[in-house]
């Protein structure tokens, strides 16, 4: 393996030009990990934030005022259905809540467990109190309580349509993270409505990748007495928001995988440059073509392996950096490594500096030993 | 004595059409197994033009040219490669030693490059030949750290390395005083006798030249005068 042997003593010998080289590779890698994590969390977060609490398909009945029937047709659909992640049917009741401190529209939704934490990840979103509402119970959120006054153990009494009126007791206090959820929504047991829970007003689902919603409601759109709305369909200003956002962060990434590849190519170039008279004695003595040009590749393959292997660390350190400030502050959110995503910044900065090296792959195939030897 | 080399109407020109250059023209001679020879010539004459050819480093446009019975004239890249590694050792005006090798490395450097790996046989051989070239002590130092005379006592040991049959020398003692140049010329006659290697000398230094048992004289890309075939 002289190739291998010859690229490591010339990195040797120009130690410092080396370090420097995986240095800037490193920084370069990096940034786009922490830059690229970045900005996937802050989508994710905004995603998070906006849709993540509410459902990204519903399915209604086709007739107002009908329920759907959950039949094993439509729960095999739907578990058979890999992009879709959660599903909440449920039965959702305007009422008006009064109590000590007024009276406010509410919706109460009816669901199991399951649904309750699938689409709303109630379990997580407990502020006080426990999730789970018992025949009595009522689940309410972070700003209906403040408004009303209300803590666990106050007692609210619910009046439907109808001017039927039940009470219930606070059990829990959720914040979904959005004021008008956490203002109008709570959540109760099919017990405390007296409802049956054979079919639903509504179905709620949330898919894997939200903005692959419009697909799976168009899957879905075939099952008889049933309409599906979906969350882009409603929501177009916000759509157009987060994909100008999902547009921006691929832009800027691949600026900055331009700007790290320029910075390899130029240095593995100039490095390349310095050593032709070497390369020269080289082919003179009998080195072929192709293993005078594996010792740049050999060269590019150990500064990019080092220098990416440096990059995941600086990357990781950013985003450690990040989390901790981010621990003390509401302002900001915090930062997840996708391991795919480090995985292909690793792979794309190794890549680049393999191909970079074919520059002086390439030139130093034609260079003619003769020019080195008489020109000293 | 067997010709090694054979040289038949060898030229190169340089460039087409109104400005193509004869660097070489119509040169025919041989070169015998442990000749000790010296290409003399004046500056712009031909002789590194020829050296070059010799030393499979450069194609002739004209002509044939032979090394150890194999027409070598029309060999692609490759080929040329592994001959000049296996059957000719060079030897350099400015020495052209790789300064990120120790003297050992350096000397090793054409082994290397032929596939063998450092073994009982191929280091024995290199310590000979630092023995021979007075580098035993020097052995590990860096080859960029040595006086102008020991890089080139570097440079006939990493020539010799392959054991090959014919050493190529182009100015060898250009760069040197006139005792190291009389030091490296002794020890070119004391290396030709020890391996009966075949030396080609391409010098401007008189004593060189006439320590050398053939002299070829290049003029104007001709061989103007060969002693030995005129002898």
């Amino acid at each position: 393996m002289l190739p291998f042997q010859i690229a490591r003593r010339f990195l040797w010998r120009a130690k410092l030009q080396s370090v420097l080289i995986i240095l800037g590779i490193g920084v370069g890698i990096g940034t786009q990990v922490f830059v690229g994590s970045l900005i996937a969390s802050l989508q994710a977060s905004l995603i998070d934030t906006t849709v993540g609490t509410s459902a990204h398909v519903t399915l209604e009945p086709a007739v107002d005022g009908e329920r759907i029937a959950y039949t094993d047709d439509i729960v095999s659909r739907l578990a058979n259905d890999d992009a879709i992640v959660a599903i909440a049917p449920q039965q959702r009741v305007s009422v008006l809540a009064v109590s000590d401190g007024g009276s406010d529209p509410l919706i109460v939704r009816v669901a199991d467990a399951e649904a309750r934490n699938g689409i709303y990840g109630l379990d997580e979103r407990i502020v006080e109190g426990a999730a789970d509402p018992g025949d009595a119970e009522i689940v309410i959120g972070l700003d209906y309580a403040e408004e009303a006054g209300l803590a666990l153990g106050s007692e609210i009494r619910l009046v439907d349509d109808s001017g039927e009126e039940v009470r219930a007791a606070v059990s829990g206090i959720f914040d979904l993270g959005v004021a008008a959820v956490n203002m109008g929504t709570a959540f109760a047991s099919p017990e405390l409505l007296d409802l049956p829970m054979d079919a639903f007003d509504v179905v709620e689902i949330q898919v894997a990748d939200v903005f692959t919603s419009d697909m799976v409601a168009a899957r879905l759109a075939d099952m008889e007495g049933i309409t599906t709305v979906d969350w882009q369909e409603q929501n177009r200003e916000l759509l157009t928001g987060l994909q100008s956002q999902s547009v921006s962060s691929i832009m800027i990434q691949v600026f900055v995988v331009i700007a790290v590849g320029l910075g390899i190519a130029s240095t593995l170039a100039i490095a390349a440059v310095q050593k032709t008279r070497q390369i020269g004695i080289l082919k003179a003595l009998g080195l072929s073509d192709r293993r005078s040009g594996a010792v740049f590749l050999w060269q590019a393959a150990l500064l990019g392996v080092m220098g990416t292997a440096l990059g995941l660390a600086v990357g990781w350190g950013l985003i450690a950096g990040f989390d901790a400030a981010a621990a003390g502050s509401e302002a900001l959110f915090p930062v997840e490594v996708d391991p795919a995503f480090a995985a292909t910044s690793a792979a794309i900065g190794l890549g680049i500096a393999l191909l970079s090296a074919l520059i002086p792959y390439r030139s130093t195939s034609r260079l003619d030993p003769i020019e080195v030897i008489q020109n000293g | 004595m067997a010709d090694m080399v054979v040289a038949t109407d060898l030229a190169r020109r340089y460039g087409d059409g109104d400005t193509a250059t004869l660097a070489l023209r119509s040169a025919t001679f041989g070169i015998g197994l442990g000749e000790y020879l010296a290409i003399i010539g004046r500056s712009g004459s031909g002789k590194s033009t020829l050296l070059n050819l010799l030393g499979l480093l450069d194609r002739p446009t004209d002509g044939r040219l032979e090394l150890l019975g194999e027409r070598v004239d029309h060999l692609d890249d490759r080929r040329r490669a592994a001959m000049r590694n296996r059957h000719i050792g060079f030897i350099f005006q400015f020495h052209h030693l790789l300064p990120e090798f120790s003297v050992r490395e350096n000397l090793l450097m054409p082994a290397r490059i032929a596939g063998h790996r450092a073994d009982g046989s191929i280091d024995s051989w290199a310590d000979e030949l630092l023995v021979l070239l007075g580098l035993e002590l020097l052995a590990a130092k860096p080859a960029d750290k040595l006086s102008g005379g020991q890089k080139q006592r570097v440079a006939i040991g990493r020539a010799l390395m392959n054991r090959p049959e014919l050493v190529l020398a182009d100015e060898p003692t250009g760069n040197l005083d006139s005792e190291s140049a009389a030091a490296v010329n002794g020890l070119f006659r004391r290396v030709h006798q020890e391996t009966g290697t075949a030396f080609v000398i391409v010098t401007h230094d008189p004593g060189v030249a006439e320590s050398a048992d053939r002299i070829i004289e290049v003029r104007d890309g001709t061989i103007a005068r060969d002693t030995a075939a005129a002898a």
